[in-house]
């Protein structure tokens, strides 16, 4: 973008005159588009010795690189690149489809593992290299391996709810007669739908299995507190939501939540009650360049050092459940899968939006647009 | 005269062949990386079924058909375009009689006024409005102060909100779309011959006769322009609805992002970008039938 195609120094072009000058000018343009054609291929060649992991962005790419970048280098001699271009299965399926895949590993999630995975886009991961052991119950998958994990929990104002008025599950979210105030949910259904069965009065251990009942349920709930919600679509829109106290509650990620709670000092509070834990996954798209170099990478960052670090800097849960322990008691409140914390939630059930997500993300969207 | 006709016609005959030699390249370039990517979609769209039941042919477009939930957002989509539209357009063609009929000092204030709004960025304006419109913001605060009144008699609901609502987005999307507006109905209207109107008050026509019967005819050209060229860029518009909005006002740009990136239905989303340009390209073939396109776009 900043460098115009045009590979001739200033003065060889003042040297030619005439239409020579343009013949050569058109010629050196060509090869330039040639090497740009060629770029993605050339460069899964050349950089083979090195292993390109795609986040979201953001703090996330130091983080994760002080967390798990640099050990894996200082140890292996292996390049690790952090790109936050953000994984969207979307850029996952173009990337493979057009076969230019520069990405090795990306952190995507359970459900839309499944969903990649199943349409062929992932490679499957090899459990021989990468511990199970290492990973919460449920949480290895076929495509994708459990990287950390993090909750959808309740978040409140303590100068709305305070003291022994504070909400404790997500019947309190949907009363709108007993908690009053606009409360602000995500444009996306992953965990919305448990949150609403919840909320209509369905114990955590009845949640699932999901069927058409349910859904219907989960809908009905939703569209009784509409008028008095609103729906975020980022992190940065949630923090938005909170520091100007434009809602009163919300069910939000708790990392987003950590972060204004200690930003405000603590006048924004949550509850692990009923809270929803999801795994953010790695996946590894079909046809990467670093090929098998990624698995004992993958393994690396089961490190339950490595996860506690990536924890203290970002406040994503470990994936680990060895790791739990070696969290310093202070910042125990603020691990998702910190045992105590963990019994008093859901975990989600990836596999069923691996099958169901398109269509339940749909009906969601649906029923939350006016 | 007629000398000089007869040596201008010869070169005109040659003229076209020159012409197509300079315009080959951009067609080229066009074809290969405009229309065959659109090719590319259309196919999707058919090719791709992702609803439930039977795949078909055009089994995504009969969702069009049956399933209510895209034809709401399909007509709410329509709704605030429209809505957006006329007050865009009639907003526009205040300001731009304002800036035909002030001094040249006025109209170079009213200008850069148009054209400051027109350089910033869609978000950051986006993002300006949801802090005008916030709640207890300065619009608020005005809003609810007007309709007081009306709460006392039980005709609206106290109070009133402007951020996440689809009056939100559409007080956006009319701020965004006004220079497109103004623009090109101040160079239509600049094209307007004044004398026309001091002829018709010379005549015995009234203030407002004059502007009716002469001034709003000779306008009308840009106005339908204006009004097709807003409606058609409000169908793409993304941004705004999805910051001022609230995630309630989810309009056909956002539902083609998510079926896109997030639930890879992309048949689905091949046919709603299908059904938007075919709805584009009927509208600016009416556009076509109702006024001069060529004196439009100043090819005449």
């Amino acid at each position: 973008m900043s460098k115009p195609a045009n590979h001739l120094p200033p003065r060889a072009s003042f040297e030619r005159g005439g239409a020579k000058r343009v013949m050569v000018d058109r010629r050196s343009v060509l090869a330039g588009m040639a090497s740009l054609a060629a770029l993605p291929a050339g460069r899964a060649m050349a950089e083979a010795r090195e292993i390109v992991l795609v986040n979201w962005g953001g703090d996330a790419i130091g983080y994760f690189g002080e967390a798990f970048a640099e050990p894996y280098e200082a140890e292996h001699g292996v390049d690790v690149v952090i790109d936050g271009s953000g994984p969207s299965q979307g850029k996952i399926r173009n990337m493979v489809e057009s076969g230019a895949v520069t990405w090795d590993v990306c952190d995507s999630g359970g459900g839309s593992s499944i969903q990649l995975g199943s349409g062929g886009y992932l490679r499957e991961v090899d459990y021989s290299v990468v511990d199970r052991d290492r990973l919460l119950p449920g949480m290895d998958f076929r495509w994708g391996v459990a990287n950390y994990m993090y909750s959808f929990v309740l978040a409140y104002d303590t100068r709305a709810f305070g003291g022994d008025g504070a909400p404790r599950g997500w019947a309190d979210f949907f009363n709108v007669r007993d908690f009053p105030g606009t409360r602000a949910l995500l444009k996306d259904v992953l965990a919305n739908l448990e949150v609403a069965l919840m909320g209509a009065g369905i114990p955590r251990d009845e949640v699932y299995p999901i069927t058409p009942a349910k859904e219907k349920l989960a809908w009905e709930t939703i569209r009784a507190i509409l008028p008095d919600t609103v729906f975020a679509g980022t992190g940065a829109e949630i923090q938005q939501l909170m520091r100007n106290r434009d809602i009163v509650m919300g069910c939000f990620w708790n990392t987003r939540v950590k972060a204004i709670h200690e930003e405000t000092g603590g006048l924004w509070d949550w509850t692990w009650n009923q809270g929803v834990v999801v795994p953010g996954a790695w996946v590894v798209p079909k046809g990467n360049p670093a090929g098998d170099a990624v698995w004992p990478f993958i393994a690396s960052m089961q490190s339950p050092e490595r996860q506690v670090r990536l924890f203290t800097l970002f406040g994503n849960a470990p994936a680990n459940p060895q790791a739990a322990a070696l969290v310093p008691p202070a910042l125990k409140r603020f691990n998702a899968t910190d045992p105590e914390n963990y019994a008093r939630q859901l975990p989600i059930d990836s596999a069923w939006y691996g099958e169901n997500y398109a269509r339940i993300n749909k009906d969601y969207i649906d029923t939350i647009s006016m | 005269m007629t000398v000089s006709r007869f040596a201008v016609s010869p070169r005109r005959i040659r003229r076209p062949d020159a012409y197509w030699l300079l315009v080959a390249p951009a067609l080229v370039l066009i074809a290969a990386f405009y229309l065959l990517p659109l090719l590319g979609i259309l196919q999707l769209s058919v090719r791709e079924f992702d609803g439930e039941g039977e795949a078909s042919v055009l089994g995504n477009y009969a969702l069009l058909f049956s399933d209510a939930g895209i034809q709401r957002m399909l007509w709410r989509t329509v709704r605030v375009c429209a809505i957006t539209t006329v007050l865009t357009v009639g907003f526009g063609y205040v300001l731009a009689y304002a800036m035909v009929t002030v001094g040249t000092r006025q109209r170079a204030v009213l200008l850069s006024a148009v054209l400051l709004t027109f350089w910033l960025s869609v978000l950051i304006r986006a993002f300006a409005w949801t802090i005008l419109l916030g709640t207890g913001g300065p619009a608020e605060t005005v809003v609810n102060a007007l309709v007081r009144p009306f709460v006392a008699l039980g005709a609206v609901d106290a109070p009133v909100r402007l951020i996440r609502t689809e009056a939100g987005v559409v007080i956006g999307m009319v701020h965004a779309m006004l220079p497109y507006a103004v623009l090109p109905l101040f160079a239509n209207m600049r094209g307007i011959d004044r004398g026309l109107v001091l002829a018709a008050r010379g005549l015995g026509a009234t203030r407002w006769g004059a502007f009716r019967r002469v001034w709003m005819p000779l306008s009308m050209p840009g106005v339908i322009a204006a009004l097709i060229l807003i409606f058609v860029f409000s169908l793409g518009f993304y941004v705004t609805p999805a910051l001022l909005g609230g995630g309630k006002v989810v309009m056909v740009a956002e539902y083609v992002r998510i079926s896109l990136e997030q639930t890879l239905r992309w048949g689905l989303a091949a046919m709603l970008a299908s059904t938007m340009l075919i709805a584009t390209l009927a509208l600016a073939l009416l556009m076509g039938r109702v006024v001069d396109v060529r004196t439009m776009a100043g090819a005449k």
